[in-house]
């Protein structure tokens, strides 16, 4: 029950304890307030569903006789551009034709006068429900009530509810009439903003869609062409092309109308793949449409965007290409240096073929490592990554590697030194692993900084993400998820630095970055990031063009 | 004695072929990337270079072209030796002035040595 209509029956109430005189006939209103109450109510979530308005006034005709006594009542709704209408009765109880005619004759003189000009008969198409016709009836239209149907002011029909009785429809009874057309009146206005928003969601999302869209009539008449179609094909922004202007700018790669036809003529998607216009690598669908009965709408033409997709091929391709290369260089010494040992023996005992065998020793070493980096990204991209955990000092090992490495960098006189490493960084880690992050990043740091340059390992604890003294002022990266205490270890360099487009794509597989004239996978570290997260610790980094970058990884502290 | 110029990035693969062509009794000086290839093809008047492709700063294509334009290096022959076979990479070695293109998994040092032999017994060029 509504606020008001309940509002209205304690205010009924009230009365009738004022004046017990009036209990019965209070009573009696009261209920009846309640009857109607109820039937707008039903007929509100009815008419609040209907999608059309012819279907909307037969709900309400259907539930006029609940509220009011009447033979026949109908609605006379023009059509289109108002030259034609169509007319409902529904027949309560059995009336002969002239009656109907009669009514029919006051629904089109009050028509005429609200849209200011006639329908001829012949215009009106007529249609009957409820019960039959009967010409033995002999009854006259006695007593009638009209109410032209509007839309925000827009006149657009008639409702009539006609009796044999007389005397009926007068005053306040009607009242009920006009609150149900009220409500009809409000729920076309809603369902006409709710289309227009529909018809506007639908009208942004085609024209936000990264994909080219066409929509065309049967006559190939352009129905809809979205901004993606229009950049796509370089076509005008001011004016609708037509469909001959559209072909035309594919005419070098595709028949366009060839394939319309062939869409609307087999009934079937055609699909034509690998269409390049621009840069832009789409794959073209054309579908055509049609309605219940089959018949022909239109087509719908789809320029499908797979430039993103075309270019994850070739990262994978070029990381293939790499792959090969990588296993390849030291396969070829392998096989060369045994077919050399192999064609002359005393070689291996020279000091030069002594040498060649270290290489091979170390070319094979190479491999195996490239194919366990293989596996673990395999498996740190499947997330079936392991480590296992012990207690341990981390300073032990951060020094330990800073040894070890540092002849590796001797040979391209880098200087490579251990700062501010705190001398107890007991936590618990994966030893082997944690070494391979920091021989990652140390092999890495060592490629990219010129001869003559600088690192730096440094390795504190911090109690708070506003402990880490970050190397540059800008770039600092976000720290929410970081979690602390932790074992903070840094590693500094003076290489060539990165910008930001390069930062962003780090840490990604298959992509070492494009330029840098150094061999490798690029998997060390997609690598370094997923043993960094197996700890539960995170992985960040800042680099500046030609100053350096600085890797930062935490472990955390148990 | 003849002498060789050998321009690949990988030590490795420079420690095996040096170890070829010197036990064939040939001068074997070095070059680790594309710009050292060009220099050393002008200070170490080599009589062949054998090129690597993909290498550090300018690529074995490129070095190609500048030993083939510079005055000095331009007359010297150029083995390509390479593990990238592409087509499109073959037939700008040769158009360049290569003399031929050798792919290092698919020949041994000492088939790359001959092939040295070959080109350097060849008459030169009548250009």
């Amino acid at each position: 029950m509504t606020p008001l209509a309940l509002l209205t029956l304690v205010a009924s109430f009230v009365q009738i304890r004022k004046n017990e005189i009036d209990l019965k006939k209070r009573q009696k209103e009261v209920e009846q307030k309640i009857y109607e109450t109820l039937v707008l109510r039903e007929v509100g979530e009815r008419i609040g569903y209907e999608l059309d308005l012819a279907r909307m006034l037969d709900t309400i005709i259907e539930s006029l006789n609940k509220l009011l006594p009447y033979s026949v009542t109908g609605y006379l709704l023009t059509i289109g551009d108002q030259t034609k209408a169509s007319l409902r009765f529904h027949l309560e109880e059995s009336v002969n034709r002239a009656f109907l005619d009669g009514v029919r004759t006051h629904m089109l003189d009050s028509l005429t006068k609200t849209i200011n000009h006639g329908i001829p008969v012949e215009n009106i198409t007529e249609s009957l429900t409820g019960t039959i016709i009967d010409e033995g009836q002999k009854e006259v239209v006695s007593s009638l009530w009209l109410v032209p149907l509007s839309i925000n002011n827009q006149s657009f029909g008639v409702l009539a509810i006609a009796s044999k009785k007389s005397g009926l429809y007068k005053g306040e009874e009607m009242e009920v009439l006009n609150k149900i057309l009220a409500q009809a009146n409000r729920a076309v206005a809603n369902l006409n903003k709710v289309i227009s928003t529909e018809e506007e969601k639908l009208n942004s999302m085609v024209a936000s869609m990264a994909d080219g869209v066409l929509m065309l009539d049967a006559n190939l008449g352009l129905l809809v062409i979205n901004p993606a179609t229009v950049r796509l094909l370089d076509l005008p922004n001011d004016k609708k092309p037509t469909i001959l202007e559209i072909a035309a700018k594919l005419s070098d790669k595709v028949d366009l109308r060839a394939k319309i036809d062939e869409s609307v003529n087999t009934n079937k998607v055609v699909v034509f793949d690998n269409l390049t216009v621009g840069d832009q690598m789409s794959t073209l669908l054309i579908s055509p449409v049609r309605d219940s009965s089959q018949k022909l709408l239109g087509t719908v033409v789809l320029f499908h965007d797979i430039s993103a997709q075309k270019e994850l091929e070739k990262i994978r391709d070029e990381f293939t290409a790499m792959m090969v290369h990588e296993l390849r260089a030291p396969l070829t010494v392998v096989r060369g240096a045994t077919d050399m040992f192999l064609r002359d023996s005393n070689v291996a005992a020279q000091p030069q073929g002594q040498d060649l065998l270290r290489t091979m020793q170390s070319s094979a070493g190479t491999m195996l490592a490239l194919v366990n980096d293989l596996l673990d990204a395999a498996k740190i991209g499947a997330g079936k990554f392991q480590i296992l955990k012990t207690k341990g000092n981390l300073a032990e090992i951060v020094n330990d590697r800073v040894t070890f490495f540092n002849q590796l960098a001797a040979q391209k006189t880098i200087s490579l030194v251990a700062e501010n490493v705190e001398q107890n960084l007991e936590t618990e880690f994966d030893r082997d692993r944690v070494m391979q992050i920091l021989g990652n990043l140390m092999s890495n740091a060592i490629k990219f900084t010129a001869v003559g340059g600088k690192i730096t390992v440094s390795a504190q604890k911090i109690n708070s993400p506003a402990d880490i003294k970050w190397r540059f002022g800008e770039g600092i990266p976000n720290t929410e998820k970081l979690k602390t205490p932790a074992i903070l270890i840094s590693l500094s360099d003076t290489g060539v630095g990165m910008d930001a487009s390069q930062l962003s794509q780090l840490f990604s597989k298959f992509r070492q970055l494009h330029g840098t004239g150094q061999n490798g996978t690029g998997l060390g570290l997609v690598i370094a990031k997923g043993i960094v997260e197996s700890h539960g610790g995170n992985i960040f980094v800042q680099s500046k063009s030609n100053e350096g970058t600085t890797f930062y990884f935490t472990i955390p502290a148990v | 004695m003849a002498k060789i110029l050998l321009v690949d990035d990988d030590q490795a693969l420079r420690q095996l072929y040096t170890i070829e062509l010197t036990g064939r009794q040939y001068e074997v000086v070095v070059g680790a990337d594309g710009d050292e290839g060009i220099a050393k093809a002008k200070s170490e008047k080599p009589d062949i270079i054998l090129l690597d492709i993909m290498m550090p700063k300018t690529d074995g294509i490129a070095a190609l072209s500048k030993i083939k334009a510079d005055e000095e290096s331009k007359k010297i022959p150029v083995i390509m030796l390479t593990n990238f076979g592409q087509e499109n990479l073959v037939q700008q070695a040769f158009s360049l002035g290569a003399v031929d293109y050798l792919l290092k998994y698919k020949v041994t040092p000492a088939e790359m040595a001959e092939k040295v032999v070959q080109v350097l017994s060849a008459p030169p060029p009548a250009a």
